[in-house]
């Protein structure tokens, strides 16, 4: 009967400041995310979706609260669940090539396959070239590029992304969503993706969540169900899309308001 | 790990004025203390004990407690004073001469390509090279009192004064030099206006450098060539088997060391209160 | 050939400098008692690099200097490391570190020499000592800074919490730990020097103090300057290895 992938149980956390006082980031949001969604999730600037990812991902403990992942409560991180952090962390000390292999170097995949799989994300990204790149060579966008390869070729089982084209100019940032739709269809691997972009949550998501601000918890739960292919440019003329994108809008706007806090944009 | 723990109160434990809390207070504290320094402890108390022990010649190894006896007697009777005097006198001495000289040339060589070219080479062979090994030319020059200790202080703290003084200069943003050129400063005026309290941190870094840099080479300069200081009276203690008493001055230097390094980090604060300093961690 | 250009532009002043020496002593201006002739200074550099017994003294400073720092290296990092790493071994040696801190290096030579003699125990031991606790300062604080986004992402890729040392940790905190060995070189050099001229019968530094006592200053002008330069080169050479190693990472000047 429990048929969600990733199930999120009144998960509070606070955080105890250097002068003593607690920060509440999250207050007891419960959330079920059932196999093979795309759920995307807006909300003010720090109102806790990346603490949300971090106790998703095991990197840091609810103070109340659980998180089921196949029905088994997460204690740390694990390579079923991948992640795309909001600032590019590649190994500086390895290549390109070296950074996206590292996951199935580290899962025991035999070198000539680690190759290959490496490879064909390469492609993928549009990276062919700077396969022994170091990361400090690489602009801000191929970084995050990479960054996604890596984390892709160890194909998890859920992905976590925490406003991974949030630092890409409009045009990669667009080609890239492009290409990550592309990808969830063919795999239809479950995703969490954290955005301050509207639109790019309508456009990518199956399911878009507006957080309140701090403490965060749910405001606004709402499936996309538009029944048109997503080519981008006539997707968002659509009379529907502006609508929802309004709707959403309206609520990610009366919790920055509310909050008195200028959302980043 | 103690957040699974329930919390102590502190505030309450203070804030009641009866003395049995008072005294548990002071017991708790003193236990943490002991807590916290127990290596120390234990490295003290096993050489106590060894030396104690018998086995070891008591010339080689005192007991730690005999060392620190002769450390409060030195400094009761005051016979300590003069020797720390001396060396104070030549570290910062030697230092104070390397400020004014390093700064003003890396200041210099950092603005003017002429004298960037000529000194650049000296300092960059100069800076990672170690400097001590002069010291028999410089008692061949002027002999075995202050002044060969001084300049030989000076020569090894003109090296890290004038470098960092140097990338200082060079790394300050240009549209700091743009905006005062453009208000009509030039030359000295531009120097002193602009270049100088731009590069302050970075000269900064050079000073800390070489005040722990002058410390340690009037130290070893009293300990080679005599003529009084702590180093004199360290190597004079050790080669008269008084080794309590070498002990005693290397307590001494190792407190004016540590008195140097706080004294140097309050005046950064003080100084550079308009930096942001990055966190080392 | 620009490049040949360029160096030889770069250190005309030093040849200015010996120049203005050379001018200055050749027509006795300068008593020789005083400051040899640089000529002079030229010839015993021949004479020495071509002697025997010199490059006993030299094989003498060199070991020591290589023992005492691969064993401060060794100690240092692996402290430093596990003080990041676990808490008991941060409880043992924190006070510890703290307290020698401050403490002038050089000073713990006489101590050093009451225990171990005059031979090569003693200056190894220095160095050793005195160059272990910037190390273990610096790798503490190198592996504590390591950005904690690359940890969680080695552990959302099935590295182990055992692995993470080598794979993350280590590499990560390396740039930093290679600027602090870098400095321990000098101060090895420093310390060596130092308890060579306090106590010694073989090495660089008693080589050219007793060539001071007998008076020939060209000699001891030619040693310093060896000892310069083999103090110069470690650090270049030391430099040119780690920009090799660490290519992944941008290193500043100095
Ligand atoms: N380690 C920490 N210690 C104290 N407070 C923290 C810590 N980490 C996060 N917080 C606080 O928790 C709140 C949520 O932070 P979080 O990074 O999850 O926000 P966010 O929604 O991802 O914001 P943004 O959109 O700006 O990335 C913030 O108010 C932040 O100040
Ligand atoms: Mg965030």
């Amino acid at each position: 009967m429990n048929s969600a992938k990733v199930e999120i149980r009144d998960v509070t956390k606070a955080f105890r400041s250097t002068g003593g006082s607690q920060v509440t980031a999250l207050a007891g949001i419960s959330l079920r995310i059932p196999e093979n969604e795309f759920l995307t999730v807006v909300g003010p600037s720090g109102c806790g979706k990346s603490t949300l990812l971090y106790i998703i991902g095991g990197f840091l403990k609810a103070t109340r609260g659980e998180v089921l992942v196949n029905g088994v409560p997460v204690t740390g991180p694990g390579a079923d669940r991948g992640i795309v952090f909001q600032k590019y962390s590649l190994f500086p000390w390895r290549t390109v090539m070296q950074n996206i292999t590292y996951g199935l170097e580290e899962q025991g995949v035999p070198r000539a396959e680690r190759q290959e799989i490496a490879r064909s994300y390469l492609r993928l990204m549009r990276l062919e070239g700077f396969e022994r790149a170091y990361p400090r060579a690489l602009s801000g966008g191929m970084q995050q590029r990479v960054a996604l390869a890596q984390t892709l070729a160890c194909e998890p089982d859920i992905i976590l992304m925490d406003e991974p084209f949030g630092a890409l100019d409009a045009q990669t940032r667009k080609l890239m969503q492009v290409e990550l739709l592309r990808l969830w269809e063919q795999r239809r691997t479950t995703i969490i993706f954290v955005t301050h972009d509207v639109e790019e949550a309508i456009y990518l998501g199956t399911r878009v969540i507006v957080m309140t601000a701090r403490p965060g918890t749910v405001k606004h739960d709402e499936p996309i169900a538009l029944n048109i292919a997503r080519d981008k440019e006539d997707y968002m003329l659509n009379r529907a899309f502006m609508e929802l994108k309004m709707r959403i809008w309206l609520n990610v706007k009366e919790e920055v308001e509310r909050y008195g806090e200028v959302a980043r944009s | 790990m103690a957040q699974g723990k329930p919390r102590v109160d502190v505030d309450m434990a203070s804030g009641s004025r009866e003395p049995a809390a008072r005294r548990w207070a002071a017991l708790r504290w003193l236990a943490a203390g002991v807590a916290h320094y127990f290596s120390v402890l234990l490295f003290f108390g096993l050489w106590e004990f060894v030396a104690r022990s018998g086995w070891v010649n008591p010339w080689v190894f005192p007991p730690v407690t005999v060392s620190l006896a002769e450390w409060g007697r030195s400094l009761a009777t005051g016979d300590i004073f003069h020797p720390m005097g001396l060396t104070l006198l030549r570290a910062l001495g030697g230092l104070t001469m390397a400020l004014g000289v390093g700064i003003t040339l890396g200041l210099l060589m950092g603005r003017y390509r002429l004298v960037e070219w000529f000194f650049e080479p000296l300092i960059a062979i100069g800076f990672p090279a170690p400097k001590i090994a002069f010291l028999p030319l410089f008692v061949l020059w002027f002999g075995f009192f202050n002044t060969a200790k001084v300049l030989i202080v000076f020569t090894s703290c003109i090296f890290p004064l004038t470098l960092y003084a140097y990338h200082g200069a060079r790394s300050v943003d240009r549209f700091y030099l743009w905006s005062a050129l453009s208000k009509g400063s030039r030359g000295f005026a531009l120097l002193r206006k602009v270049v100088l309290p731009a590069a302050l941190p970075h000269i900064f870094d050079g000073f800390q450098v070489a005040l722990i840099v002058s410390f340690i080479v009037a130290f070893v300069a009293e300990m080679v060539t005599g003529g009084g200081g702590l180093g004199f009276e360290m190597i004079k203690a050790a080669q008269d088997a008084e080794t309590p008493r070498a002990f005693a001055m290397l307590f001494t230097i190792s407190l004016l060391g540590y008195g140097t390094i706080k004294l140097a980090e309050w005046l950064r604060a003080l100084l550079l209160f308009w930096h942001i300093e990055h966190e080392a961690h | 050939m620009p490049a040949l250009r360029k160096i030889v532009v770069r250190f005309l002043p030093l040849l200015l400098v010996f120049g203005a020496w050379e001018a200055l002593t050749a027509p006795r201006l300068i008593p020789e008692d005083f400051i040899p002739r640089f000529a002079h200074v030229l010839r015993a550099l021949g004479d020495l690099l071509s002697s025997a017994e010199f490059y006993g003294h030299a094989a003498a400073s060199f070991s020591r200097v290589f023992i005492g720092l691969t064993i401060s290296i060794i100690a240092g990092v692996a402290l430093g490391i596990g003080m990041a790493w676990y808490r008991w071994v941060k409880r043992f040696c924190e006070p510890l570190v703290v307290l020698s801190y401050p403490i002038p290096k050089p000073a713990i030579i006489p101590v050093f020499i009451i225990w171990l003699g005059i031979g090569d125990l003693s200056k190894i031991a220095v160095i050793a000592l005195g160059c272990v606790v910037p190390i273990i300062i610096s790798s503490y604080n190198a592996t504590l800074s390591v950005d904690r986004y690359l940890v969680w992402s080695a552990l959302s890729k099935g590295t182990s919490e055992r692995r993470l040392l080598r794979k993350v940790i280590f590499p990560a905190s390396l740039p930093r730990i290679a600027v602090a060995i870098r400095v321990a070189i000098a101060v090895a050099f420093i310390l060596l020097v130092s308890s060579e001229f306090i106590a010694a019968n073989t090495g660089l530094g008693y080589l050219t103090f007793s060539y001071g006592s007998v008076g020939s200053n060209d000699y001891m002008f030619a040693t310093i300057f060896l000892i310069v330069a083999v103090g110069f080169s470690a650090d270049r050479g030391y430099a040119a290895v780690m920009q090799r190693v660490l290519a992944w990472h941008e290193f500043g000047e100095l």
